[in-house]
This record gives structure tokens, C-alpha cells and sequence, in this order.
């Protein structure tokens, strides 16, 4: 019976164990899954699927990242992008990124609404450099105080002269009018000072430097008037004698006042700028706001999103790229070390460069976080003032300079009897420059046609610099391509390349149009033509000298190497296609004992990097008009050269990934109606009914 | 437990809740033998089958099919069984060929042993010109021979047939008892059903199941003898003395006036009969009453069956 | 996997599918043809696949309700258990069966991508990474479907159950916006259904990246479901 009995109860027991079982395979598996959930969330694997590789920043970036992780520091980047929503997401995207790959970044998408918000963090950064705006804002309440006793006092005294029987008309007048300066205009404006200073320190954050602001302007109007009534002989002529009489009694506390009000406002002037003011100015919709540990960044939207001409033909409408990746970096990279490196525009004989013909290379350098400066050798260019800057220029190690050919002088200044500024000065400071680990960006230049020539250096001014390096510069020849126009064929020192020989200068312009010109033309022949620059095939062996811009096989283009009225190819003396245009070199050298590389980048080309080939112009597109790029490979070919040169060639990738080529295009409006009704909206979900009726028709049957 | 069952239960329980559907009943069914499972409605015949086709887990006891536990080799037990369920659910969307050769995968046949097998189940259940049919268009009664054929599919030792013939018409009936019939032998079938002509015709034995406790087994006429054979006595006298005279027979288990009048005719239950006409005989005449009749009535399994599942008249 | 080939082509013979195609294709063409197919516009399905849980949501548990419902209430939920196939491989079945239909309406979509290729260009790494992620949201809707299928015999009560958790899901992004204080326990509630939110993990599948996390919340949930879903299933034989 009991043997019976457990088998009865076999089916329960066996029941139990089974749960059991199970209870313990959920647990496990909860265990397991959660492990997994933890270990995905913790350690991600990522991989971007995107043939462009958009949603993958660049290694310098992350190098980047990385050392703002080591720093330990935390990083805010807040988009105001809300006004177009494809912006918008592809801003959120890369801050995202950012903050996936950096534990130290957050992301934040916001719009203007949360400006306070956002101000006030800028703020807090900025603390110690308001403050003494805070201070003097404070100030001033003691200040206004003493005037407002000051006003109504010599409101009241003037009030009486001016009821005053026995003076006479002219003098109550007189009286009358300084009451009411001091009574009206000077009270009810001191009031509206305060209640200014009232409504920005109730506002929070609190901008003091508005107030300071029109406390200056409030100054600049009142003190010249108090300082005039201190001065005794300034009024003598203007007012009448009991006035004056009075006047010159209460000199003394005129004097005062106006002194009390005079130290205050040059305490104000002495304020140092605030750059907070400029962050904040920059701050509108569609900016970046890179908000770093002690300081932040404002990134315009025209620095993310740069207009140019799209390398694709068949491509219509505008093509904008996205660089904000490069912008964002640049900005971390500006927060996170603060020591910037210096660029350095040098040029014989030229104005400064990087205000003018280079102002916009500049701003692009700027962005990059390069210090840019100028600097041209006294004595140089002796027609001329001398150049502003008279200190030596930085050089030596982790300075870049990008030194011009002496300007040419033009027969103008030929005819005036000025030598051409010489270049020696210059020579002389890149070669010690260069000795110190400096590194070099050169401008060569074509020469020999100048029929100036004689006057200034003959060929290429940089030759000894240059050699050393294993380049071999042939300013004798200038580079020209034939056109067809009405005439017949035409050569002209004008062409645009966008195929470069690998290297990491060029890999990221490929497909870039860039454009190389002749500076100007004279009735001689072009100055400043494109010039051959090559690799010297007896170059040093400790030399690493590579080609980086050469004219690929267009069979139109040559170095020529006389100029005539007809320049045409002549096989015995000009130089075929590839004509090289700009060489990279690198060199080892021990500088002070220790192992560097020494680098210069030689470009045939003066004008490349010039405002008119690198501003965006007006174009029509689509319809619309569009600021477009023409030439973007030139800025460019420009700043990646510096970057190369200052090490910072990772930053070279950070390049804009243009998904230009992933537009939509135009459709007519009757095809696109058609396909929406006979598709997407109609056409497809009725097939599907219409399908399923029919089957089943079929299978009722 | 004999080798030779097939079905083996043991003390088998299943209680929904508080209420015991199957109170610890045990039977077995031989190999090769097709047995009734009979009861009233609600006797828990349904729950037993799913039991033992697994369906259900027992609250207690052991059940095995084919020498597999069902509790423990279930899958051994599902594979050995073939069974239609009360109420032959199918896939109506599908075509009767079609909701085969699914059942087929199921278990795991090859595709020419599946056609083979449906051709074969087909035509022994008379469906072969409905294959193609969806099986939602089809009537009730083919429905039942669909299901009949898919419980016959794999070719199962053990058939396990819940009301199979509910739906059928007539001929179909008797055609379908004559089909399990010919299972008999390779076979072994358990049949639940309330028809007892069709257990009496077709069961080597029956199982008779009231309240979820069986409350008899046995071959049909080891039943109907359990019941005892009936005597219809047809005498002219007081219905009342012919009553209460019969009834002192030794050996007469009851009396049943059917009949009252000057003639009067009464049933008479008992043990042996032919003994008990001699004395009955006997009787009627000693007392002068007329014996217009006598005749033995053989005892119905029907009569048996109310009588043993009735509450009242097991009672009394 | 036969009850997956049964379940599937079963699919096709009844009405819901189509319907469920029908308002699939619906959805789908006026989301393409008013967010994605636009000129100018990218070509991307970015955001077909961020916006298709909206229509996901309640046209899932349209296709999934009836899995295991109308297998309890029709009774053959009994030829099934007394088939010679165990509840993993009916779980299965049913699984694939239903995951198969997803990724025909999957495959529907080529008509839009074809669109997009006509007029465009997508990246093909980008529209892989899409696809795939529907995939995933998929398997995890289709999971949950199946779990409530497998609750109840009662085909409208299971779609509800899937439609409002499926809901939650879809909507808890935009639901945790909701959550008022600043508390701590506000915030971790409020970052819980971020990250409970199907768009949280959707969105870098759409933009062309896989990321390990996003794949361990699809597989994770869909494994979640289904292994509720199997012990449904396996309670069912112990009642
Ligand atoms: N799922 C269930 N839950 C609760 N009670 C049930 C359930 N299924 C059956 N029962 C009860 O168990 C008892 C036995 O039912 P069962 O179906 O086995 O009877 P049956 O003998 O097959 O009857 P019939 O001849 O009507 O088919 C009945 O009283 C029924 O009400
Ligand atoms: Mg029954």
C-alpha cells in the first residue's frame, strides 16, 4: 500500500521537481541576460555600416577624446540646431558620438528656450572674469548715493538763487536751467541708471557687464558737465555773475564730485575685455555650444555647414557639407589645451597677410586652434613704413611658417626707382628657424618672365632652403593650359586640378576642385605663374621628399619654358604632363640631441590660398541663390598643409564626409502625385487587398 | 501489469480544482483488443483519454500507453497513439490532403510514406474524393472521418477514439464499426462511446465509468450476466398475489408487474433460469392460475448500463 | 518548422494577413512618402524605420493575436499537444511562422526602397543596418505577441495586451517626458523607460550603426518574451 501510495504521489512529486527545474533555468537565464544586457552596455561594440563612415569620428578625434577621458574634465556640447529638422538630427547624431565615445561629453539637443539655461552655465565658467564687473556695478551704488545727495543740494541752493527777487532775469534764468539739470535730467537719469542695475542683477544669470556698459555712456553724458561747473574758468564767460559767484563757492565740492565720478569711470575703462560677451554674442539658433571646463565655444553654423561646389556634375541643387566634426574638435582641442600653435605669415615687403589677401585662411587656421601672426624682416622693403610688428617673429620648434616670394615690384614701382624688397632678411630667419625645428610652408613662384627681373633676385629666392630638403624648384617655368576659344587655342597660367597624389595632405580633397592662377598678368606676361615644383632626383638620402600636386595626365597642360605671344608645347624644352606642382618633405635631424623630424611643404602656387579662390560666391541653384565654394580644394590644400606641418595630420581626416551624392533628386510634380497615388499611398496597400480577395476567391471554391 | 497491455492504468486520478473528475480508477486493455469505455455524460470518460494521450497531467496515479509512462515518456507515448479528439478540431482553412500531410510532418514522415499513408487512410475512411476539399467547407460527419483518418495517419499501435461516430449517418456508422472492428488484432483500441450496440457489437470488453469511478468491466456478456437473464411470465391471476408468490422463490432477485388486469404479466429477475421456469412453472399451476406465456428475454446491455450508472436504482 | 510552413501559408489563406498587409503598406507608404520621399531630401530610410514602430505597434499584435488564441479556443491546442512535438518546438514553430510573415511585410518594403534607388542613392551599409534593425524590433513585437497569443484564448483580449505593452514600448520615450520631479527616483524611473523605450535603440540602427547594446535589448526582450511565452505554455499542461 505504501509502495502504491508513492506512486501516487509520484506525479506530483515529480510535478515539484519540474518547477524547480524551470524556476532554476529562469534564474540562470535572468542571470545570463542580465550579464549580457550589462556587459553590451558597458563594453559596446560599434560598428558604422555606413559606406561614408558618417556616424564615425575620425581617429583624431578620438585621440582627442581620449586625453579629454585622461583629463577627467567635463565637456557640455548643446545644440541649438532646431529649425531644420535634417540638421538637426545630423548635429544630435555627431554630438551623440561624441559623447558615446567620451564618458566626459554630454550631448544635449536645446533650443533658444533654455538660453538662460544655457547662460548661466557659460557663466558659472566665466565667474572670475565678471566678477570685477559685478564689483564695480556695486560700486556705484555708494556712488550714486553721494550724487543724488550731490544733485539735490545743488538743486535746491540753484532753486533759490533762481527764486531770488533781487537777481535778474537773465540770472534766474541761468539759475533755473542748471536746477533743472541737476533736478530733472541728472535725478530721473541716475533713477533710470538704478533701475537698470536693479533688472539685470534681478535677472539671473546676470549679464553686469550691461550695466557697466551704460553706466560708461551715463558717465560719458553727465561727468563732462559736472567737471565744466568744477572748472572756474570755463563758465566765467558764459554765466552771469551771481551764478558765478556761487559757483566758485561750491568749487570745491563740484570738485569732488566730479573726481569721485572720474576715478569711478576710469576704473570702469579699466576693466578688462570680457570674453564671455563674445561667447554669448556668438550664441543664435543653429549654433554648437561647446561648454568646456573654464571656458566655452560658440561654433556658427556656417562653420558646420559649408556651401561648396559639388564635385559631382550631375548633382543639382546646393551641396552643403557637414564639417561638424572638424568644428566641434577643433573646439575640445581649443578648451583642452589652451597653448596654441602658432602660425606664422612671412613675407618681404607685403602688408600684413593674414588681415588681408589671407584673412579668410586665417579664420579657417583660427578655427583650427592656430595662433596666427605676421611678419615681415625690417628693412626689407624699404619704400614702404615699416612693418607693424617690429619684434622677431616666434619660430623654432612647433612653429609653422608659411613664407610668401618677395613681392614683385611692379613696373610702377620700377619706374619709381624702388628696388624690389629683398629677400635676404627672410632667408636668413627660415634658415634659423629651420635650424631650431622649425617647420616651413614655402610659396615658390615663376620668375624668370619678369621683365623685372634683373632688378630683383633672379630665380627662385628660397633655393637653398628648399634644396636641403630634396625639392627641386624650376621657377623658370611656368605652368599654363591651353583653352580653346574663338580665336584658336589660348594658353593661360589657369587650371584646376582635383586629383592628387596620395598622401595624407591630399587624401582628403580628392575629388576637390582647386584651382591654381597666375597672380596677375602685366603687359609683359603673368606674374606669379604656377611654377614647377618637384622631387630633386639627387636629393639627400636622409630626405623623404614625395610629390603631393602634380598635374596628372591632362595632356593641355605643360610647363612651359619660354614665354612668347603663342606659349605652345615643345617637347625638347617644356615639361609634359604630370608636371609636378608641390612637394612634401620630411627630414630627421637631431635638434639639441634629440631625434626630430623636420618637415616643409613646397607649393608651386602663390595665389592658393587667397581670398578671392577661397571665399564662397552667390550662385543660383535650383532657383535659389546659395553662397558657394567654387574652389574648395584650395583652403583645403592650404590648411592641411599647415596641419601637416604643425603634426596635426590627424586632424587632416577630420574632413567633411559630404553625403551630397545621397540626395533625393528633383522629381516632376506629375510623376511624384502618380507614384505616391499609385504606390505608396494607393497603389500597394490595394494590391494587397485586391491579393488577398483573390486568394481567397481561390480557395473557397 | 501484463506484457501483453497496451494500456495500463493504475489508480488513475484527475481533479479539476476541488472536484475529482477521475477517482483513482485502474484497467487495462490487452494488445490487440478493442475496449468501450462507456459512461454517462460528465463520468469523466474525456478526461481519462487525455490523460492518457497526455493531454492532461494526472493529479495521481500512473497511466502508460504502449509500455511508455505518459507522464514521463510522453513523447514515446504521443508518437505510439493515434487519437480523435471529441470534437475533431481541424484546421478549417485547410484542404483535408494538406491538414494530412501537416500531421504527417508531425510525426515525422517521410514525404512517400505520407502519401502513401493518406491514400491508404483515405480510402479506408471514404474520403479519397474530398481530399481536395477545405476542410471548413466540409459537413460534420466527414469532419469525424477526417479526424478518423488523422487518428489512423501514423499507423499507431494504440488508437484511442473518443465518440467517433457522433456525426455519422447510418450506414457510415455501421461502416465505421466495422472498420475498427478490422483494427482488432494489429491494434489496440480504446473506445469511448455512449452507443451500446456499438460496444456490444464491436468491444471484446467493456469499461463502464459513473462519477469518474468504474463501476464495472468485464466482456459484454459477462455483463449482461451479471444483470441475469429476464423471464416474462404471463399468467391469469391477481397481479398482486402472482406478485409476492414469484417473488418467494428462492433465487428471484425481483419482480416487476408490467401488466395488470385479469391478466396480468409480470417480469421476473433471477440467477438460473432454466430452474427458475421449472418453479415458476410449477408454481402457477399449484396455485391454478392460467400460464398464458413464458419466455426468456435477454438481458440488454442498455438495461445494464442505466441500471449500474443510475444513482436511484442502485440505491434501491 | 512545420508548424511554422503550416502557420504560414495558413497565414495566407486568411484574411488578416492581407489586412495586416494592407494597413502595413498603408502606413508605411504615407510615412515614405511624406517624411523620406521628398526631393532633396536624403536618401536614407532613416526615417521610415524610426517612424515604422508607430504603425508597428498596433499592426503586430494584429498579426499575432490569433497564434495561439484560436488554437485554445478552436481545441485544436489538443491534436497539437497530443502530436508527437514537444511545447519548444510548438513555440518555435509558431515563432518562425510568425517572424517569417514580419519579414514578408519586411520584404514589402523593397517597394520603397526601390523607390529610393530609382531617385537616389542609398548606402547600402545604412539600408543593411535599417532592415535589420526592423528585423529586430520585429522579432522582439512578434515575441510579445506571442506571449499574450499564449495567455488567452480570447483573440481580442491578447491584442489588447500586446497593443499596451507594445505601446509602452513604442511610447515610453515619449512618456517618460511626462515624469514630473527631479527626485532621484523620478530620474531613474525616467532613464529606465529611455532605455525601455524600442526608439532609444531603434534610432542608431537607422542611422547605419550597430551597436552591441541595441542588439542585447532586441534579442534580450525577444528572449525575455518567449521564454515567458514557453512557460505559458508548459503551465497550460499543468492546470
Ligand atoms: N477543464 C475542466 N475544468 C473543470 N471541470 C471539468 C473540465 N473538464 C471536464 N470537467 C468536468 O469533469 C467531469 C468529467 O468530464 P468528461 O469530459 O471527462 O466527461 P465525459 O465522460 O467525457 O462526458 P461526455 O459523455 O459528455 O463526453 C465533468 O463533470 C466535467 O464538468
Ligand atoms: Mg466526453
Amino acid at each position: 500500500m505504501t509502495q502504491n501510495e508513492n506512486q501516487i504521489e509520484s506525479g506530483a512529486s515529480a510535478r515539484g521537481m519540474y518547477w524547480v527545474n524551470l524556476s532554476l533555468l529562469a534564474v540562470l537565464g535572468a542571470v545570463i541576460l542580465g550579464f549580457a544586457l550589462y556587459m553590451t552596455n558597458t563594453h559596446k561594440l560599434h560598428a558604422d555600416l555606413t559606406s561614408g563612415g558618417i556616424y564615425s569620428l575620425s581617429g583624431s578625434t578620438k585621440k582627442l577624446l581620449q586625453q579629454v577621458d585622461e583629463k577627467g574634465q567635463g565637456y557640455e556640447l548643446v545644440s541649438l540646431f532646431n529649425s531644420d529638422a535634417e540638421k538637426n538630427t545630423q548635429v544630435r547624431d555627431l554630438l551623440g558620438e561624441y559623447s558615446r565615445v567620451s564618458k566626459r561629453i554630454t550631448g544635449k539637443d536645446l533650443s533658444e528656450a533654455n538660453r538662460d539655461e544655457i547662460l548661466g552655465k557659460i557663466f558659472d565658467r566665466y565667474a572670475g572674469e565678471i566678477k570685477p564687473y559685478e564689483n564695480a556695478v556695486s560700486e556705484f551704488e555708494k556712488l550714486s548715493k553721494s550724487l543724488d545727495n550731490f544733485s539735490e543740494i545743488e538743486g535746491a541752493n540753484l532753486g533759490a538763487l533762481a527764486q531770488k527777487e533781487k537777481n535778474s532775469a537773465q540770472t534766474r534764468k541761468e539759475c533755473a536751467e542748471l536746477q533743472g539739470f541737476f533736478n530733472s535730467s541728472l535725478k530721473e537719469e541716475l533713477a533710470r541708471q538704478q533701475r537698470a542695475i536693479r533688472k539685470i542683477s534681478d535677472s539671473k544669470p546676470a549679464e553686469w557687464w550691461k550695466a557697466t556698459a551704460s553706466l560708461k555712456t551715463f558717465l560719458d553724458e553727465a561727468l563732462p558737465d559736472i567737471t565744466s561747473l568744477a572748472d572756474k574758468g570755463k563758465y566765467k564767460e558764459t554765466f552771469s555773475a551771481p551764478l558765478i559767484a556761487y559757483l566758485d563757492s561750491a568749487a570745491d565740492r563740484y570738485k569732488a564730485m566730479s573726481d569721485s565720478l572720474k576715478t569711478y569711470k576710469e576704473h570702469l575703462d579699466k576693466l578688462p575685455p570680457l570674453k564671455v560677451q563674445d561667447v554669448i554674442d556668438s550664441i543664435g539658433s543653429n549654433t554648437i555650444i561647446v561648454l568646456g571646463p573654464t571656458a566655452a565655444k560658440v561654433i556658427g553654423s556656417s562653420d558646420i555647414y559649408k556651401v561648396q561646389r559639388s564635385p559631382n556634375p550631375r548633382e543639382t541643387g546646393p551641396t552643403a557639407s557637414f564639417e561638424g566634426e572638424q568644428a566641434v574638435s577643433s573646439a575640445i582641442l581649443g578648451l583642452v589645451r589652451p597653448d596654441k600653435v602658432k602660425v606664422v605669415f612671412i613675407s618681404a615687403g607685403s602688408g600684413p597677410l593674414s588681415s588681408g589677401a589671407y584673412s579668410m585662411i586665417t579664420d579657417r587656421l583660427k578655427d583650427l586652434n592656430f595662433e596666427v601672426m605676421d611678419w615681415s624682416p625690417p628693412g626689407g622693403n624699404p619704400g614702404e613704413r615699416a612693418p607693424a610688428d617690429p619684434n622677431p617673429p616666434a619660430e623654432g620648434k612647433g612653429v609653422v611658417w608659411i613664407v610668401f616670394p618677395p613681392e614683385q615690384s611692379n613696373p610702377q614701382m620700377a619706374a619709381m626707382g624702388m628696388p624690389a624688397p629683398s629677400p635676404t632678411g627672410v632667408i636668413e630667419a627660415v634658415k634659423k628657424h629651420i635650424a631650431d625645428g622649425g617647420q616651413v610652408l614655402i610659396f615658390a613662384e615663376q620668375t624668370s618672365t619678369n621683365p623685372f627681373a634683373s632688378e630683383g633676385p633672379a630665380g627662385f629666392p628660397y633655393e637653398e632652403i628648399t634644396r636641403g630638403f630634396g625639392v627641386d624648384v624650376k621657377a623658370n617655368f611656368m605652368v599654363l593650359k591651353s583653352y580653346d576659344s574663338q580665336e584658336g587655342s589660348e594658353a593661360l597660367p589657369l587650371f584646376e586640378l582635383s586629383r592628387f597624389p596620395e598622401h595624407p595632405i591630399t587624401k582628403p580633397i580628392q575629388s576637390l576642385p582647386t584651382r591654381f592662377v597666375a597672380v596677375g598678368r602685366s603687359q609683359m606676361g603673368f606674374v606669379g605663374a604656377p611654377t614647377v615644383v618637384g622631387v630633386d632626383p639627387k636629393k639627400p638620402a636622409d630626405v623623404d621628399a614625395q610629390v603631393i600636386v602634380d598635374t596628372g595626365n591632362d595632356r593641355s597642360i605643360w610647363g612651359e619654358s619660354t614665354v612668347s605671344a603663342e606659349p605652345k608645347f615643345d617637347p625638347k624644352e617644356d615639361l609634359a604632363s604630370p608636371v609636378p606642382l608641390a612637394v612634401a618633405a620630411s627630414k630627421k635631424v637631431t635638434v639639441s640631441g634629440k631625434q626630430e623630424e623636420l618637415r616643409i611643404v613646397v607649393i608651386g602656387s602663390k595665389t592658393l590660398g587667397r581670398n578671392e579662390l577661397i571665399q564662397p560666391q552667390l550662385q543660383m541653384r535650383s532657383g535659389a541663390l546659395y553662397q558657394v565654394v567654387p574652389y574648395p580644394g584650395n583652403a583645403e590644400l592650404f590648411v592641411n598643409s599647415v596641419l601637416w606641418l604643425s603634426g596635426y595630420e590627424n586632424m587632416i581626416a577630420v574632413s567633411a564626409k559630404s553625403n551630397a551624392a545621397l540626395r533625393i533628386r528633383d522629381i516632376q510634380p506629375a510623376v511624384l502625385t502618380t507614384l505616391r497615388w499609385g504606390v505608396l499611398w494607393g497603389g500597394a496597400p490595394a494590391a494587397a487587398l485586391i491579393a488577398g480577395a483573390v486568394v481567397y476567391a481561390i480557395r473557397r471554391r | 501489469m501484463s506484457h501483453a497491455a497496451d494500456i495500463v492504468v493504475d489508480r488513475l486520478s484527475k481533479a479539476y480544482g476541488a472536484f475529482l473528475a477521475v477517482d483513482r480508477i485502474s484497467f487495462e486493455v490487452p494488445k490487440g483488443t478493442i475496449v468501450g469505455f462507456l459512461g454517462p455524460n460528465g463520468a469523466g470518460k474525456t478526461t481519462t483519454i487525455r490523460m492518457l494521450t497526455c493531454y492532461l497531467p494526472p493529479t495521481g496515479g500512473t497511466a502508460s500507453v504502449a509500455g511508455y509512462d505518459v507522464f514521463r515518456q510522453s513523447l514515446d507515448v504521443r508518437k505510439k497513439i493515434g487519437y480523435l479528439p471529441e470534437s475533431t478540431p481541424l484546421y478549417t482553412e485547410m484542404r483535408v490532403q494538406e491538414y494530412l500531410d501537416f500531421k504527417g510532418k508531425l510525426h515525422g514522415m517521410d514525404r512517400s510514406t505520407r502519401q502513401k499513408r493518406i491514400a491508404e487512410v483515405a480510402a479506408r475512411c471514404w474520403i479519397t474524393d474530398r481530399l481536395q476539399s477545405v476542410i471548413g467547407t466540409l459537413s460534420k460527419g466527414y469532419r469525424q472521418r477526417v479526424g478518423i483518418a488523422d487518428a489512423m495517419l501514423h499507423n499507431p499501435p494504440v488508437l484511442v477514439l473518443d465518440e467517433p461516430t457522433v456525426g455519422l449517418d447510418p450506414s457510415q456508422i455501421r461502416e465505421a464499426r466495422r472498420l475498427i472492428s478490422e483494427l482488432a488484432g494489429d491494434h489496440t483500441v480504446l473506445l469511448s462511446t455512449h452507443i451500446l450496440q456499438e460496444v456490444e457489437m464491436v468491444c471484446k470488453r467493456v469499461i463502464i465509468i459513473a462519477n469518474g469511478k468504474i463501476v464495472a468491466q468485464g466482456t459484454p456478456d459477462e455483463l449482461k450476466n451479471r444483470l441475469g437473464s429476464g423471464l416474462i411470465v404471463e399468467v391469469r391471476g391477481p397481479a398482486d398475489q402472482v406478485r409476492s408468490a414469484i417473488n418467494a422463490i428462492p433465487g428471484i432477485t425481483g419482480v416487476d408487474v408490467l401488466q395488470n388486469g385479469p391478466v396480468c404479466r409480470v417480469g421476473v429477475r433471477g440467477k438460473n433460469s432454466a430452474e427458475l421456469r421449472e418453479q415458476i412453472a410449477a408454481l402457477v399451476s399449484l396455485r391454478g392460475w392460467g400460464l398464458r406465456e413464458m419466455r426468456t428475454e435477454g438481458a440488454s446491455l442498455e438495461e445494464f448500463f442505466v441500471r449500474i450508472t443510475d444513482p436511484g436504482s442502485a440505491a434501491a | 518548422m512545420t508548424i511554422a510552413k503550416r502557420e504560414v501559408t495558413s497565414l495566407f489563406f486568411s484574411p488578416i494577413a492581407y489586412i495586416v498587409m494592407f494597413l502595413f503598406l498603408l502606413y508605411m507608404g504615407l510615412v515614405f512618402a511624406g517624411l523620406v520621399f521628398v526631393p532633396g531630401q536624403l536618401t536614407e530610410l532613416r526615417r521610415l524605420v524610426d517612424f515604422s514602430r508607430f504603425g508597428l505597434f498596433f499592426i503586430v499584435p494584429l498579426m499575432t493575436m490569433s497564434l495561439f488564441s484560436d488554437e485554445y479556443r478552436s481545441g485544436r491546442i489538443e491534436m497539437l499537444r497530443t502530436s508527437p512535438i514537444t511545447e519548444f518546438d510548438l513555440l518555435l514553430g509558431k515563432f518562425i511562422g510568425a517572424m517569417f510573415f514580419f519579414l514578408i511585410l519586411l520584404g514589402l518594403t523593397l517597394i520603397h526602397l526601390t523607390l529610393l534607388m530609382i531617385f537616389g542613392h542609398p548606402d547600402y551599409g545604412q539600408t543593411f543596418s535599417c532592415y535589420l534593425g526592423l528585423a529586430l524590433m520585429g522579432m522582439m513585437f512578434v515575441s510579445v505577441g506571442l506571449f499574450y497569443s499564449s495567455c488567452t484564448q480570447n483573440q481580442i483580449v491578447a491584442a489588447l495586451g500586446s497593443l499596451l505593452t507594445l505601446g509602452f514600448f513604442t511610447f515610453s520615450g515619449g512618456l517618460s517626458e511626462l515624469i514630473p520631479g527631479s527626485t532621484k527616483i523620478f530620474e531613474w524611473i525616467h532613464s529606465a523607460m529611455i532605455y525601455l523605450s524600442v526608439g532609444t535603440h531603434l534610432e542608431d540602427f537607422s542611422k547605419g550603426v550597430l551597436d552591441t547594446s541595441h542588439l542585447s535589448y532586441f534579442l534580450g526582450f525577444s528572449a525575455i518574451f518567449l521564454f515567458m511565452t514557453y512557460l505559458v505554455l508548459e503551465s497550460r499542461k499543468w492546470r
